[in-house]
């Protein structure tokens, strides 16, 4: 928050106004404060309650500012302008759906645009059968291999709660057997960047069956520094009828340079795997 | 004069001079931002105390205290300068101190008429008491005595309480979560507290402060910041009551007058570059959050804590000085040093 050229060149004449009026024996300091103006002040983004990101048949969002700010947002994954939808209400949302959000102020700076995904689950695969191997860090190993098909999204403090399963491994395979077979084209795996805890998203998902891969996703930049989110990763899948998926997902080799865990395997957290 | 009493007056000053041809400038370029809530509200000096940082840099700006000659004292990781000493103003007088790498707790106590500083180094792993000139007067080692370490890793100090008896406590918050009590003289006294979510124990024992405001009854106030909770002990560590503050990641307790000041270096879910200043008054409840939202109570019950304004970025201590000023010192905040924020 710097100030513009223009103020800080009228301040500095303010200063010699005070001086002249003769308060300055009151400031007895050798600096005088400048203080810093509401224009210069961004809000920060709404803060956000909701019952889930993940849900079967609808989500509530509760919606708050401070200030006497408002919240605007859309739901259709357009940005946010001063002429979008202004919240006044909790939402109730029954699809997957892009909530963005952020607050205008007629002082202030606009806030930041947030971006939040919420996703339906379209199919229950709680039957089925799970394998994670290797096994996940024992600390953070939630209520097994079945966390990751509970349809329970874990929070985004990692620590509370047994919803995230951890790993500090080159690699992480996850086999789902179904109890029956389902037409799917989408693998979508639920996870979280806390690059402040060492955990990063991961650079490579594949998908495969019976032995053949049928789809793929590289995110290109899991090591850019970036705010700490939980996301839903969307690997698309030849569309055929499945029985059985082998998910391999294959975090950083290291840590980048600029972060303080520099040269270290990273970690890598997920909550749940959904098919669609 | 008081100073904010006058910069009341100042203020008017300013805008009655610059309305003569305001008309030049932006609309509102004379509203000064206020922040904080009913009657603890600020303005707020981001360039108070910069210096030139080749000269006298700053890492993380971990805690700051005021001697009894109203000079500013700051805590920093910079080897360089592990302590920065300001006047109010913002001017540099002095500075020392290069053998503190993890330099991380500060407390000053006043021993029969001089002062000391008490110093918590988390990767020396042990408390150094020093005069006020940076003479190492004692240096505290981990605690192998009290059974509950077999290695100096295992304790890594935040923070020092000093009784008015000279009694000792260390707050282990970035260890086994145990604070240590000790005779003036370096003597164990007493372990409490450790690891969990029971009452007693502690996620984060982050900041340790003695509340002295209920005059011949001083208890313990510790932070535990990873849950949001304030805890109160007696001074033999038995616990007493917990103050929740949902959303606010408290580092330390600092009394001033009736008010407890505690510097929130993350607030909401915890997010990256949030975190405000919380007061609350003598009946614990949340009154004022410069930089966070309005505290709102529901039956008694505080509502969960966020950022309304991203001023601050990581604050880790707080330091309010005799004109009910506040000094806040951040982490991991790109080597900035400290904002003032001016009460109104």
């Amino acid at each position: 928050m710097r100030k513009a050229p223009m103020e800080k060149w009228y301040r500095q004449l303010g200063l010699v106004f005070l001086i002249a009026l003769g308060t300055h024996t009151v400031w007895g300091q050798s600096k005088t404060p400048t203080f810093l103006k509401t224009d210069e002040v961004q809000l920060a983004t709404p803060k956000i309650e909701m019952d889930s990101m993940l849900f079967k048949s609808s989500a509530t969002i509760q919606m708050s500012t401070s200030h006497g700010a408002e919240i605007r947002y859309t739901l259709d994954g357009t940005p946010v302008e001063s002429t979008s939808l202004e919240y006044s209400e909790p939402l109730t949302i029954s699809k997957t759906a892009q909530l963005r959000t952020r607050a205008f102020h007629v002082d202030f700076k606009t806030s930041n645009e947030q971006v939040l995904n919420l996703r339906k689950i379209y199919n229950d695969i709680s039957s089925a059968e799970v394998v994670v191997n290797p096994a996940p860090h024992e600390n953070y190993s939630g209520t097994g291999p079945k966390t990751l098909t509970n349809g329970k999204k874990g929070s985004i403090n990692f620590r509370n709660g047994h919803d995230w399963l951890g790993f500090q491994t080159e690699q992480v395979e996850v086999q789902l057997k179904f109890n029956h077979p389902i037409v799917l084209e989408k693998v979508v795996l639920s996870i979280l960047q806390d690059q402040g805890s060492w955990i990063f998203f991961p650079k490579h998902i594949s998908v495969s069956n019976a032995g053949k891969e049928i789809g793929s996703k590289t995110i290109e930049d899991c090591g850019v520094e970036a705010k700490k989110e939980m996301d839903f990763i969307e690997i698309p899948i030849n569309n055929s009828v499945y029985d059985q998926l082998k998910i391999t997902v294959k975090p950083l080799d290291q840590i980048p340079t600029w972060h303080p865990g520099e040269g270290t395997l990273p970690w890598f957290f997920m909550d749940e795997i959904l098919v669609e | 004069m008081r100073r904010r009493d006058f910069l009341g007056t100042g203020s008017l000053a300013a805008f009655g001079m610059v309305s003569l041809n305001a008309g030049a400038f932006h609309h509102n370029w004379y509203k000064d931002a206020i922040i904080g809530h009913g009657s603890h509200r600020y303005k707020i000096d981001l360039d108070w105390g910069k210096l030139n940082s080749k000269q006298f840099p700053v890492k993380d700006c971990h805690e700051m205290v005021q001697d009894a000659k109203g000079r500013i004292i700051l805590l920093t990781n910079h080897t360089k300068n592990n302590i920065l000493i300001y006047d109010r103003s913002g001017k540099l007088l002095d500075s020392w101190g290069h053998e503190y790498p993890g330099a991380h707790g500060l407390t000053l106590h006043n021993e029969n008429g001089t002062e000391f500083l008490y110093i918590c180094d988390n990767e020396r792993h042990e408390v150094i008491k020093t005069t006020m000139d940076g003479k190492v007067i004692q240096v505290f080692p981990y605690p192998k005595e009290s059974g509950k370490y077999q290695k100096k890793e295992e304790y890594i100090p935040t923070e020092t309480a000093i009784a008015e008896n000279g009694d000792i406590y260390v707050a282990d918050g970035y260890g086994a979560q145990y604070i240590t009590h000790y005779d003036a003289q370096g003597n164990i006294k007493n372990v409490f507290g450790g690891r969990g979510e029971d009452d007693h124990l502690f996620n984060n024992a982050h900041g340790i402060c003695i509340d002295d405001r209920n005059p011949g009854k001083p208890t313990l106030l510790i932070t535990a910041r990873q849950q949001n909770k304030l805890k109160r002990f007696a001074l033999d560590g038995t616990y007493l009551s917990t103050i929740d503050l949902p959303g606010a990641y408290i580092c330390r307790p600092v009394i001033h007058n009736k008010h407890v000041y505690l510097a929130t270096i993350w607030s909401g879910d915890g997010s990256e570059g949030t975190g405000f200043v919380s007061i609350l008054d003598e009946n614990d409840q949340l009154v004022s959050a410069p930089g966070g939202n309005a505290p709102v109570y529901e039956n008694g019950v505080l509502q969960t804590m966020y950022q309304a304004l991203t001023i601050f970025r990581h604050p880790h201590d707080v330091c309010v000085d005799d004109d009910e000023n506040i000094y806040v010192a951040q982490w991991n905040s790109w080597g900035t040093y400290p904002i003032k924020l001016y009460r109104v």
